[in-house]
């Protein structure tokens, strides 16, 4: 891919990084484990967290990594981590995105529908791409001209999401996913599952795409301050509205995995994602309040949400139980990020802004 | 953060009324939506009605069983309004209730009107839906009352008080005693088919072994009595352990759940020995669950579904697939439901029993092997094809 580096040369850029006071080029996407560490930086934590559970989780619940365990938990985490990825890129606007559900299981509805009833597989691609655009273009657009809040907005279009899902597929699934999608989405490659090479890959090219570009650094500017950018002569809809389609094409590219992975998806498959892409965004460090994010925490908060309930599933603790060990966790890890590392170490003031 | 800093712009060059407007319009429109969706419910029941036809099986079942005797003994002849409420309604199993329900309103002329309404799992429209049947002239209601249980109750009992006739089905009432709260319950036997599945189970594994239990949401009455029943007869069984205790493993029916849930016990439990799961296709999530972390499938006693019976027959079918048996779905029992409320507007006779213990439906130990039908919806259940003469035999056993 060849894209401008930074460093930022035009004056739309210099004033985006004077409205973006705590951007440090250095945070690279595909930065080392350790630097991450050391740093500590709102993208760090996650990063412990996860270590911190991986490690007990045997003393937990033995077995809980062997290799068939991680086989098992993988799939839903990519999966888990493609969505959040969307989430990621509205909450750098500014935003929240309820609309997850409603195109999650759009897109397993068609695959299943289209595809499972002799469409071909790439048609069936791409139409779930054309509605995915149309879906993102549709919520941008009430968002940015005729100013509906991102919430109302994306509420709105989930509803209008799930009809559609009810009138395409008459009320059940009548078909299942092509046995072709399903091999794929089932099967492995180097001994890693398919639906995690999708992810890692995904991932890796909205990581670069957002830390390693000027397109990013603006659309972080974008984020952090509209006003500013605007003034700057960035435009502003166009970042905006980007967002919301290329949320829409994760959460599409979610949901036909999703409906390759488990073959007959339920129609309201997509609900179970909702709050998880939220949660997993949080952990990630991605402040609610826009601006800078990561996509790679993100995904590693939806590995560290995805292994924690696999974890306390097969703690064998009851319904009640595990879900107040995984609130509890969850609660605590978005906790951490607002404790003042750096004042406590002692080196710097404490940094300004934290999230709430 | 405001519209201003999102927009960069301030809001006064925006004309408000517009605003205004198109809030509203996206308010209306999954309101809209939804209002489809209900009428389009309407639609389905009458295309519903024409597939069954093209389907033959289901036809016959009308017509054996739709004759002159069976109409003539409930239908009597006063003129009905058959209100028809599902607690969901937006999945195969509700589908295929309606189909049912419908089949049987169609062998009784008196029946001059039916309403449908739908709920969604949501309490309040339960209610509300319920009340507007019975505002709209409804004089005998079928309702599955899968919504909210109790909560369903108080309006099930008002409606009875104002002298409409309600039988409950597919679902506990949640209490309420039939006779006065509503006319009658028609089910099947839950404990009873806990107990079928927990037989079978006991006799494949050589009446050895540790099994798991796999369940819908939590705390849901049709779990909690087909695992009592399950439990009572594996106490019969010394060698036989339910390993997920006294409650089912909370996977809401559903596949993808289930089969996160499944690869949490093959964690935790090196060896199964068998599986039961509440819903027919969320076995198939339980099955790639095993499949998945390489582990040899184990006996599986569930619902009928065509998919877990198509994955039975693509693990190898007689030769060499994991041992599957299944109960019937008993979408047909909405069937009894609406001759026993007809009946009693009509003062006939619904001849039939209120609760009926299920035999296995399928077995691939013997009896009916599983039956696969790739060209049909994974959520299919073909024992609602039965006609009516075969499922008078079934009650009457009861």
């Amino acid at each position: 891919m060849t894209v401008p580096t930074l460093p930022a040369t035009t004056p739309a850029d210099e004033a985006a990084a004077a409205a973006l006071p705590s951007l440090r080029a250095s945070e690279s996407a595909g930065g080392a484990l350790l630097g991450r560490l050391r740093r500590g930086g709102p993208f760090g934590a996650i990063w412990i967290a996860t270590v911190v559970l991986f490690a007990l989780s045997p003393l937990l619940a033995s077995g809980s990594v062997s290799r068939s365990a991680l086989l098992s938990m993988l799939p839903f985490a990519a999966i888990l981590a493609i969505a959040a990825l969307g989430q990621t890129l509205v909450v750098q606007q500014g935003g929240l995105d309820l609309s997850v559900p409603g195109t999650i299981a759009l897109a397993g509805a068609l695959t299943t529908k289209l595809a499972g009833g002799g469409t071909s597989l790439l048609l069936t691609l791409l139409v779930i791409a054309a509605v995915a655009i149309a879906t993102g273009l549709l919520i941008g657009f009430a968002i940015t001209r005729l100013g509906i809040t991102p919430l109302v907005a994306t509420l709105g279009s989930n509803a209008l999401l799930l009809g559609v899902v009810l009138q395409v597929t008459g009320g059940s699934i009548t078909n299942t996913a092509p046995q072709s999608l399903t091999d794929f989405a089932q099967g492995k490659s180097l001994g890693i599952p398919h639906t995690a090479l999708i992810a890692l890959a995904l991932v890796a090219v909205v990581a670069v795409l957002t830390r390693k570009t000027v397109w990013g650094r603006r659309f972080e500017a974008v984020g952090a301050n509209p006003r500013a950018a605007r003034a700057a002569g960035i435009n502003v809809t166009g970042y905006q509205v980007g967002a919301y389609v290329g949320a829409a094409l994760c959460y599409a590219a979610a949901g036909v995995l999703l409906a390759g992975f488990i073959s007959a998806p339920s129609l309201f498959s997509g609900d179970d994602y909702l709050l998880p892409t939220i949660a997993a965004v949080v952990l990630g460090g991605t402040s609610l309040a826009g601006g800078r994010g990561s996509v790679v925490a993100t995904a590693v908060g939806a590995l560290f949400l995805t292994q924690l309930e696999q974890v306390v599933l097969a703690m064998g603790a009851e319904n009640a139980v595990q879900l107040l060990i995984q609130g509890a966790i969850v609660a605590f890890g978005m906790g951490l990020r607002n404790v003042p590392w750096r004042r406590i170490a002692g080196r710097r003031r404490q940094p300004p802004a934290p999230s709430h | 953060m405001t519209t201003k800093d999102r927009s960069g712009r301030a809001p006064a060059g925006r004309p408000w009324a517009l605003r205004a407007l198109v809030l509203t319009l996206l308010l209306l429109v999954p309101a809209l939506a939804l209002a489809a969706c209900g009428s389009s419910d309407d639609d389905s029941s009458s295309s519903s009605a024409s597939t069954s036809a093209a389907t033959g099986a289901a036809t016959t079942a009308s017509e054996d069983g739709g004759g002159a005797t069976a109409s003539g003994d409930w239908c009597g002849d006063k003129e009905i309004t058959l209100g028809i409420q599902d607690g969901g309604g937006l999945n195969g199993w509700s589908k295929e209730s309606l189909k049912q329900v419908e089949l049987a309103a169609r062998q009784c002329p008196n029946i001059k009107r039916t309403i449908v309404v739908n709920a969604g799992f949501d309490v309040q429209r339960a209610i509300s839906g319920l009340n507007s049947l019975v505002a709209q002239g409804a004089n005998a209601i079928v309702i599955i009352p899968d919504a909210g249980g109790p909560a369903e109750l108080p309006g099930i009992r008002n409606a009875t008080r104002r002298g409409v006739k309600v039988v409950p089905w597919g679902s506990e009432p949640g209490g309420g005693s039939a006779g006065t709260d509503f006319v009658t319950y028609v089910d099947w036997d839950a404990r009873a088919a806990g107990s079928t599945w927990a037989e079978w189970i006991a006799r494949q594994v050589g009446e050895r072994g540790d099994v798991v239990f796999l369940g819908g949401p939590a705390g849901n009455a049709v779990d909690r009595d087909t695992l009592a029943g399950a439990l009572e007869t594996f106490e019969q069984y010394p060698g036989m352990r339910m390993l997920t205790g006294d409650r089912p493993a909370v996977a809401n029916w559903d596949p993808a759940q289930t089969q996160k849930v499944t690869a949490g016990l093959l964690t935790q439990y090196p060896q199964i020995d068998g599986i039961i799961v509440a819903d027919g296709q969320s076995a198939a999530g339980a099955i790639r669950a095993f499949e998945a972390a390489g582990r040899r499938v184990p006996p599986i006693a569930t619902l009928e579904a065509n998919e877990v019976a198509c994955l039975w027959r693509r693990a190898g079918g007689e030769r060499g697939g994991f041992p599957l048996a299944t109960i019937s779905a008993r979408n047909w029992l909405g069937r009894y439901a609406v001759r026993e409320a007809v009946a009693a507007v009509s003062e006939g006779d619904a001849g039939t029993a209120d609760i009926v213990s299920l035999p296995l439906y399928e077995d691939s130990d013997g009896g009916k092997m599983p039956e696969c039908r790739p060209d049909a919806a994974p959520d299919s259940f073909f024992s609602n094809e039965a006609s009516d003469a075969e499922l008078d035999r079934l009650m009457a056993e009861g």
